[in-house]
């Protein structure tokens, strides 16, 4: 066999891989729409409800509605912070970082339930301290509040979807405008902004699609006021009496075709974006500190104020709730108790899902790295009809609600040994968070630009060498955001291992979501805290990590540490 | 028409044939053959904390049977097991029903072994609702939950009566939640079995504009936040006693009539790999022990056994404040008319409350 026939034969089967973990619980509920929700025969009566009649078209616009203005508001504001964190280097730079990737460490339910104990009317922690001042308060159970919190918890992708381009793209483009007498402004809109649409909507596309999949955060919000939203209406069926899983499946369609058309545009704009390749074997220079300039300042402190936003008050907000078994607005210390912590501590049920979580974040964000980089390796650097493909279909679970992925799960290995096992939510987490790591994948390996690999091939090294001794090496940054964004989605997803977990495979966030829907916030909120400081510990470990490589680098070539160090990413160094 | 002759046929079983049922009562062989097995799984839908503190008491008096606790409330639970059954899965052995809906669609689905308790004659009617299936070892009973900080003494009092939460002063500031709970459930049966009430009354619900939650845990959190003052129609008295004595500063009361019904039903599934220590759990369940497992500090529900008194210590705490008053007339629910005909009430109420936006 040539190496190019083993090469397609590998591709297959990586492909049929690919299919298996994410294509095929699509397929299968794809099959669930048209089945009687007993499953004994064949129906088109829900894709014709769906599809065919009104019943859905309010939840759908209120849908997209809300999905817009999440998508747009989220990469407006990533945008703002990456080019302040790339540009305007604010003061403690590395801390930062920790912080704005912070978010992605706490579920959106359980930074929810802070940002309504801190803002909801009369008795929110900030109302009470605003009114006590005699200012105007906030309602954070609103249109406006709902979408502020998402764009709060969803601005870590979009961040470090930007970042990565801006660090790519050379200062010296700017410069040069500045010494033409362009202002900053006019630089950001005239130099920049043309060279980083591609990755802006990609950023506005993946937002969108992620925010049309959410329902934790508006489910608490503004669904109990009368809004329908496509999410919660899967939610409701797939879960709630009577239960209707085939017109579940149905509904999540339409989510599925909103992807399909944004994965659709996205490619689009990533085959623009292959235009602006910023990593060759020279790397860009990068922009240097600005003393203290206003602007420097101004920046810091904008960062900080979203850091306060996003983690730091929600995060003190779910301490208060673990310490009072009812929170109504009133706070007093003697009614305080680190009681629930101590319990949870010792509570063998919470051990034992912390095993399972533990477990499951280790081997699923292994097994992802190395998923996502292969299938974004075939799609940017083996280009064929194989490899589009996989990347298709590793692609497709993006915005098929969680709960729906659990039910697909479900029909698929019911009755297989499987079934019932950790190995299942392992499982459901490869499917459904490759398509993030694929895009983070994607847009490390579009910045390299193709001279490397074929100096190295000239030079007679294999595509493994070259993945190893190249690729890689200079991915790590990329490597680093993904195993971060990896294991901290693994430690939070819900959704679907609600539906698949046993008295024998719990875990944390299953937990949380019962003591939660007992009414017990004290200890749910307890459980997170102790979640949390697993993240942050584990985030900890890598910023450090991080830092060390950092100034082995700059002792052993101190003019171009970047070369050294590779891709910078949300959490890589401050240059 | 399918659940018209499943009702039918679940109460005929009841009455013609419990005598032909497998008797089930805690002796030495059957003690000795769990104890070989060694492990039983309950798939429960009561709160974590309760359902850990009725086990950790079963463990007391048989502490060789580990007790895996797998907890998926209602619906999805339901769903669940019946999967498993079609899939040929055997895993479950026991299953704690808290909704007479699902527990309706398991029934059907032909889940549980028919059985009848040795002791079933020391047990109220209400115990057996859904008998040979499942039997209810404890009730509860709706309340009214108010924020005692946004709600006036004269309000308290309009709200005893079940329409005196159409009083215009209570526009704007009521929670329900969507009945497809089962503490939602049970109010929304008498609302619809009670002339005066029925879907004329759910109309001018309506109109008073409440919030709409999709479980009791959201709409008492709203009232324990002061975000709406009022929780009508899916809250009941042992999660109400269970937060008193936690804390809560919120208040409840018991309208009149109030909805009394089995909020637990307990059944051996027919495939439970574990058979003689599911029988042993439920046989304990229907115990007195058990009895007063369920009248425990962390489940305050009331035991369904004759003989056995109100044990329930919360009693003498909440007596000594100003507001609890105990219920004058009971209501409840006809389970035949549950299984029945809940998807009809259940959509009336959707149309009204959600679909007519």
């Amino acid at each position: 066999m040539n190496k190019a026939v083993s090469g397609r034969v590998a591709q297959a089967l990586f492909l049929m891989l690919i299919f298996w973990l994410a294509g095929m619980p699509v397929i299968s509920l794809l099959l669930g729409a048209v089945q009687t929700p007993d499953g004994s025969s064949y129906t088109t009566a829900f894709l014709q409800k769906v599809f065919l009649t009104r019943d859905y078209l309010r939840p759908m616009f209120s849908t997209l509605e809300l999905a817009a203005y999440v998508g747009l508001l989220a990469t407006a504001l990533g945008c703002i912070i990456a080019w302040i964190m790339s540009r305007l280097k604010p003061y403690g730079g590395l801390v930062l970082e920790v912080g704005i990737m912070a978010p992605i460490f706490i579920s959106p339910f359980i930074g929810a339930v802070g940002w309504l104990t801190l803002g909801q009317p009369n008795t929110g922690i900030i109302n009470v301290l605003l009114a006590s001042w005699g200012l105007p308060t906030v309602n954070i159970i609103s249109y406006g509040g709902t979408v502020f919190i998402m764009v709060l918890f969803l601005l870590p992708y979009t961040y470090t979807l930007l970042r990565h381009t801006l660090d790519r793209l050379n200062p010296e483009l700017e410069e040069a405008a500045a010494i033409c007498g362009a202002t900053q402004m006019s630089t950001m809109l005239g130099v920049v902004f043309p060279l980083i649409w591609p990755s802006i909507l990609s950023s506005v596309i993946l937002m969108f699609v992620l925010a049309a999949e959410m329902f934790a955060i508006p489910g608490l919000t503004i669904i109990p006021h009368g809004h329908e939203l496509l999410s919660n209406t899967v939610f409701e069926r797939a879960t709630r009496w009577p239960i209707n899983q085939s017109e579940a499946s149905a509904v999540g369609l339409i989510l599925l075709i909103i992807t399909i058309a944004g994965m659709g545009m996205y490619a689009m704009a990533v085959r623009v974006q292959e235009r602006f390749i910023t990593v060759g074997p020279k790397s860009p220079r990068a922009a240097a500190e600005d003393g203290m300039s206003v602007a420097r300042i101004a920046g810091t402190v904008i960062v900080v104020i979203y850091i306060l936003c996003s983690s730091l008050l929600p995060i003190f907000a779910i301490f208060m709730r673990s310490m009072i078994p009812f929170y109504s607005g009133e706070i007093s210390l003697s009614g305080m108790s680190f009681g629930n912590i101590q319990s949870t501590l010792s509570d063998p049920s919470v051990l034992d899902s912390l095993k399972h979580s533990l477990i499951v974040m280790v081997v699923s964000t292994l097994l992802l790295l190395t998923l996502a980089f292969l299938v974004a390796l075939g799609r940017i650097r083996h280009k064929s009809r194989l490899s589009t493909f996989t990347w298709v279909v590793a692609s497709i679970p993006i915005a098929v609600p969680g709960v729906l992925i659990g039910v697909g799960f479900l029909w698929l290995y019911i009755g297989t040994p499987v079934y019932a096992s950790l190995f299942i939510i392992v499982l459901i987490m490869l499917s459904r968070f490759l398509p993030i790591l694929v895009r983070l994948f994607e847009t490390g390996l579009i910045q390299l630009g193709r001279e490397l690999d074929e100096a190295a091939a000239v030079a007679g090294a294999s595509d493994m060498v070259i993945t190893w001794r190249i690729r890689l090496p200079l991915l790590v940054g990329t490597i680093r955001s993904a195993a971060t964004i990896a294991m901290t989605q693994t430690l939070n997803e819900l959704s679907a291992s609600a539906l698949l977990f046993t008295s024998a495979t719990s875990v944390l966030p299953v937990l949380i979501f019962n003591y939660m829907y007992d009414g017990d916030y004290a200890r749910a909120s307890s459980i997170a805290l102790v979640q949390i400081a697993i993240m942050a510990t584990l985030l900890t470990v890598i910023g450090l990590a991080t830092l060390s490589r950092r100034r082995k680098a700059v002792s052993v070539k101190p003019m171009n540490a970047d070369a050294a160090t590779g891709l910078p990413s949300p959490l890589a160094e401050r240059q | 028409m399918k659940k018209v002759l499943l009702g039918a046929a679940m109460f005929v079983a009841a009455a013609g044939t419990a005598l032909a049922q497998e008797r089930v009562a805690i002796t030495p062989d059957l003690v000795a053959k769990a104890q070989a097995e060694g492990e039983v799984t309950l798939l429960y839908g009561s709160p974590l904390i309760t359902m850990q503190a009725i086990i950790a008491d079963f463990n007391k008096a048989y502490p060789k049977i580990r007790v895996n606790l797998e907890r998926r409330s209602g619906a999805a639970g339901a769903q669940s097991v019946i999967k498993e059954k079609r899939a040929g899965v055997r895993r479950i052995d026991v299953v704690q029903s808290t909704e007479v809906e699902s527990a309706g669609d398991m029934i059907r689905e032909g889940l549980f072994t028919p059985f009848v308790p040795e002791n079933i004659d020391s047990f109220k009617p209400i115990a057996s609702g859904l008998a040979p299936h499942l039997y209810a070892p404890s009730t509860i009973r709706s309340v009214v939950m108010y924020n005692p900080k946004l709600v006036t003494e004269a309000e308290v009092e309009r709200l005893r009566n079940w329409d005196g939460i159409l009083d215009p002063a209570f526009k704007g500031r009521i929670s329900v939640v969507e009945p497809s709970i089962g503490a939602a459930a049970a109010p929304l049966l008498y609302i619809m079995n009670n002339p005066e009430l029925g879907a004329d009354f759910l109309k001018k619900l309506k109109a008073q504009k409440p919030a709409i939650y999709l479980n009791s845990t959201l709409g008492r959190e709203a009232v324990t936040s002061a975000q709406q003052a009022i929780s009508i129609f899916s809250q009941f008295d042992s999660i109400a006693m269970s937060d008193f004595v936690r804390g809560s500063p919120v208040r409840f009361l018991y309208p009149n009539p109030t909805v009394e019904y089995a909020g637990s039903n307990w059944g051996i599934l027919a495939s439970a790999p574990h058979p003689n220590a599911a029988r042993l759990l439920i046989a304990w369940i229907m115990s007195t022990e058990g009895g007063i497992a369920f009248q425990g500090p962390l489940s305050n529900s009331r035991s369904t056994l004759k003989d056995l008194g109100d044990t329930r210590t919360v009693l003498a705490k909440l007596a000594e404040t100003p507001w609890y008053k105990e219920p004058t007339e009971l209501w409840k629910p006809d389970m035949q008319d549950w299984v029945t005909n809940f998807g009809k009430y259940q959509d009336t109420w959707l149309d009204i409350m959600k679909r007519s936006n």
